[in-house]
This record gives C-alpha cells, structure tokens and sequence, in this order.
C-alpha cells in the first residue's frame, strides 16, 4: 500500500511538472504569438467564405422601403406579361443558376415599391423571354409578390449594347422597371446585344 | 559535515534544475522534429499532394465544374448540348492539373490545354451550322467567336483558379524548401545531443534522466492534442470555401489529415510518457527499497 502511494505521488508530481511546462509554453506563445495568429485567422476568413445554411426570411415593405430582403437565390415574386404570355417566377440574385430558374432580379437595384429602378434580366429562350421583343408600348406587366403586387406599363423598348450600362441607370427617384434580354433572339453563340423594355409603375 | 551535506542539497538542486531546462529543451525540439517531419511527408511534398487530388476526386470534380460552367454559357448560345460534349477528356484534365501543380513545386510554366478545346468546339460548332444549312454573317460570325473565347477562358479559369494565389503559394514554398532542405538535420542532431545531455547529468541516477524525458514526451503529447483541438475550435475548417469546391474539399481533407495526424502523435506522445513515468517511479521505489534493505 505505502509503495502504491509512493509510486503514485512520484507519478502526480511528474504530472504536474509536465502540465507546468505545458503551461509556460502555452502562455510564451499567446504572448507572442497571439496578433500573428489573430492575423492569419482573419486571413483565412478574409480569403474563405462560410458554408452556411441561411434562413429564409419575408421580405415586408414599409414606407417604401423594403425590411428583411429575401435570401439571395430565393423565390420572391412572379412576373407576367399577358401580351405576350410571360408568367415566369423572380428569384432575388443574378447567377447562372438563378437565369436556368426563372427571372433574376439585379441585386444592385432596387425592389418594386420602394421607387428606384428595378431591374430584371432572363433568358431569350422559348419558354423564357423569347417573346420579349414582341410586347407593346402600352402593354401592361404584372409583378406579383410576397408583400404587394405591382403594375407597370411600357413606354419604351431598346436594344443596346451589353457594355451600355448607362441605359439601365440605377436610380431612386422614379420607380421604373427595366427587364432585359439578350438579342438577336435566335442569335448562335454569344450575344453582346441586349433587348431592354422600360416600364412605368402605375399601380400598387 | 554540515557544509558537505549543504555542498549536496546544493548540488542536487542545481542537478533538478538542469534537468528541468534540459527537459523543456527536449519538448520545444521534439515538437520541431514533428513540424519537420509533417511538412516534408505532407504540404512540401508534390507526390503527396497529387496523390491527395486524386484521392479526393478533385480531377472529377473539375471536370464536372467546368461541364457545368460550359453548360451556363451554351444555354444562352443557342446550340444544341452535343457542343459542349467531349471537349476534353480525362488525361487532359489530369495534365492541366499537374501542370499546375508543377508550377507551385519546381516553378515550371504553365500549360494548360484551352486552345485544344476550342479548337474541338470550334470543328464541331462549324459541323453543326453546316449540316443546319445555317450561314452566319459577320455579326454572327464574331458572336460565335466571342461564344468559343469565353468557352476558352472558363476551361483556363477552373485550373488557373486565382494567378496572385498560386504565385503566392509558389513564392511561399520556394523560400521555404531552400530553408528546410538546409536545415532538416538540425532539430534531430539536437535532439539527440539534448538526450544525451540529459542521460550524462543523469549518468549515476539514469532512471531519473528516463524520467524527465519520459515528462517531455508526456508534455508534448498534450501541447500537440491542444493545438490540433485549438486549429479546430477557432477556423471551421469544413464549413470553408477556398476559391472552389472541388479546391476546398481537396484543401480541407489534406488540412484534416494534418491535423489528426497531429493529434495521433499527441497520444502517442503521451501514453509513452505516461508509461514511461510509472515505469521509472516503479523501478525507482524498488531500486530505493532494495538500498533500504
């Protein structure tokens, strides 16, 4: 019994002696090297994203101004054209993916209600916005959304260049809808031209 | 007498002191000999390194990101998706990887084999219009162009993720590789000379000398399991995303298996200390009775 005893205190003090040195070493190098590894971590952040799950939220629109954005990649409205028989889901985000989806909703400008330029873009395939040339000055468009539906009307269409991005200004003082195309419609490999209408709100 | 035994306690305390210090010595060299040892065998190896990619499907998994990445601009293009179809094939995208990995480890130059895709697209898009009767005009012709250019660039884009990154990494590990290439046999060769040091204090009492390493190793042991669970605890290592995917899973996988390697030397580490402690206080107490006796 008493060598037990023995051998286990001579075995706790080695112990404590190694968890000391374990000590000292760990406070010389948070000591030292603390700012360095702070640095490197945000680095790997800086040049890392986060793999997330984000929750969906509702958008809601208060005194023209739009709470809780939709999540980038969600659903959020519809838009219809019933002239030429457009009724295509808007999804918030402008990917590659987005555009096999649906209508992508430029998210450098701004949501319907809250009175700048809103932008839309999709592509010029049949089931998507092929017919998009066809509509009217005067045709209506409808978007349909989580927190109101807006009508517009069209008062103008042009085709452009895609690098002429003055031609879809982004502002905030009058509420005016641009949705785009690429053009020629049955163009063969990549088309540098856009087709844009410009549309008015005229009902919310 | 008085003076001698004073002469002995004095003696003996400075022999526990060298012995502390050569003990501490003993664990900041043995952690070095292990960062050595991990760097040569895992990121300062290009062989490890390849066969990493290929354990983790990252050559698969390129392919499959640039189908995917082809498929976005054919889908505005207005062709059929027979274009985009055996552009490139297997050994291709191996060699334009290994290119890569060429550069980074022995500053080779990059060659990537984009030109050879275009030049199958192109072939194919002129077989396409040819047998559709279609005649483009200059518009359309150059409209095809800019279509097979982009095409060009996405196949170039998924191997040359980022220019300044792999420069960065190539810059990194050519000082690197000089330094340890020069320096690889210093942790060890004082390593031993630290263990002998400790075995020569120790020479009347060696069982104490065992003793203070085996205190080292079990010190070691638990600074490695620390640092792995520290790494992990402050970067969410696979919830990262470097770049790409398929570049984050091959990253992160090697990052993974570094750093549980680390933590398996921890336990080694600090079982062979453990071990070695209560051996030693066993023989110890009986080598103690025996004098007793």
């Amino acid at each position: 019994m008493r060598r037990i005893f023995e051998i286990l205190k001579a075995t706790i003090i080695s112990t404590i002696v190694a968890f000391l040195f374990v000590s000292i070493i760990c406070y010389i190098v948070m000591k030292t090297c603390k700012e360095k590894f702070d640095m490197a971590t945000s680095l790997i952040k800086r040049i890392t994203i986060q793999n997330e799950e984000v929750e969906l939220v509702n958008p809601v629109l208060k005194n023209g101004v739009l709470i809780n954005y939709p999540t980038y990649g969600s659903k959020y409205a519809t838009l219809k054209i019933d002239s030429v028989d457009v009724n295509l889901p808007i999804y918030y985000g402008a990917s590659y993916t987005i555009l096999k989806s649906g209508i992508a909703h430029d998210n450098t400008s701004y949501f319907p209600g809250e009175g700048g330029s809103v932008i839309l873009a999709g592509h010029n395939f049949k089931t998507f916005l092929a017919n998009l040339p066809k509509a009217q000055i005067g045709d209506e468009i409808v978007i349909e959304t989580t927190y109101g539906n807006f009508t517009y009307k069209i008062y103008d269409t042009k085709i452009i260049q895609e690098s002429e991005v003055s031609e879809v200004p982004i502002q905030k003082d009058k509420e005016i809808l641009m949705i785009y195309t690429c053009y020629p419609i049955h163009n063969i490999g990549y088309a540098s031209q856009r087709y844009v209408v410009y549309a008015n709100l005229i009902e919310e | 007498m008085n003076l001698l035994k004073g002469e002995k306690v004095e003696m003996k305390f400075l022999n526990m002191i060298s012995n502390l210090i050569l003990s501490f010595l003993l664990v900041i060299i043995i952690i070095v000999v292990i960062v050595f040892h991990l760097a040569s065998t895992t990121i300062l190896n290009k062989e490890y390194v390849l066969k990493k990619l290929k354990e983790t499907e990252y050559y698969l998994q390129i392919s499959r990101e640039i189908q995917n990445a082809f498929e976005n601009y054919r889908y505005q293009s207005g062709l059929p998706e027979e274009m985009i179809k055996d552009l490139y094939t297997e050994e291709m995208i191996q060699s334009d990887v290994n290119s890569i990995v060429d550069y980074i480890y022995e500053d080779k130059d990059i060659v990537i084999s984009e030109q050879q895709v275009k030049e199958k697209l192109d072939t194919k898009i002129k077989n396409y219009l040819v047998s559709e009767g279609k005649i483009l005009n200059k518009q359309g012709e150059k409209n095809v162009q800019e279509f097979e250019d982009l095409m060009m660039k996405e196949y170039y884009k998924n191997f040359n993720v980022s220019e300044s990154g792999l420069k960065i990494a190539k810059d990194t590990l050519n000082k690197i590789i000089p330094i340890y290439v020069h320096l690889k046999y210093a942790p060890l060769f004082f390593l031993v000379m630290v263990f002998i040091s400790i075995i020569l204090l120790n020479i009347k009492d060696v069982l104490m000398g065992i003793r203070f390493v085996s205190i080292s190793l079990l010190t070691t042991g638990i600074l490695l399991k620390i640092g792995k669970s520290f790494v992990f605890s402050h970067i969410d290592i696979d919830n990262r995303i470097v770049l790409t995917a398929s570049l984050s899973n091959s990253i992160t996988t090697i990052i993974k298996e570094i750093l549980y390697t680390i933590a398996d030397y921890g336990t080694w580490f600090v079982l062979c200390g453990i071990i070695g402690i209560i051996i030693t206080s066993i023989l110890k107490n009986t080598k103690a009775r025996e004098k007793k006796s």
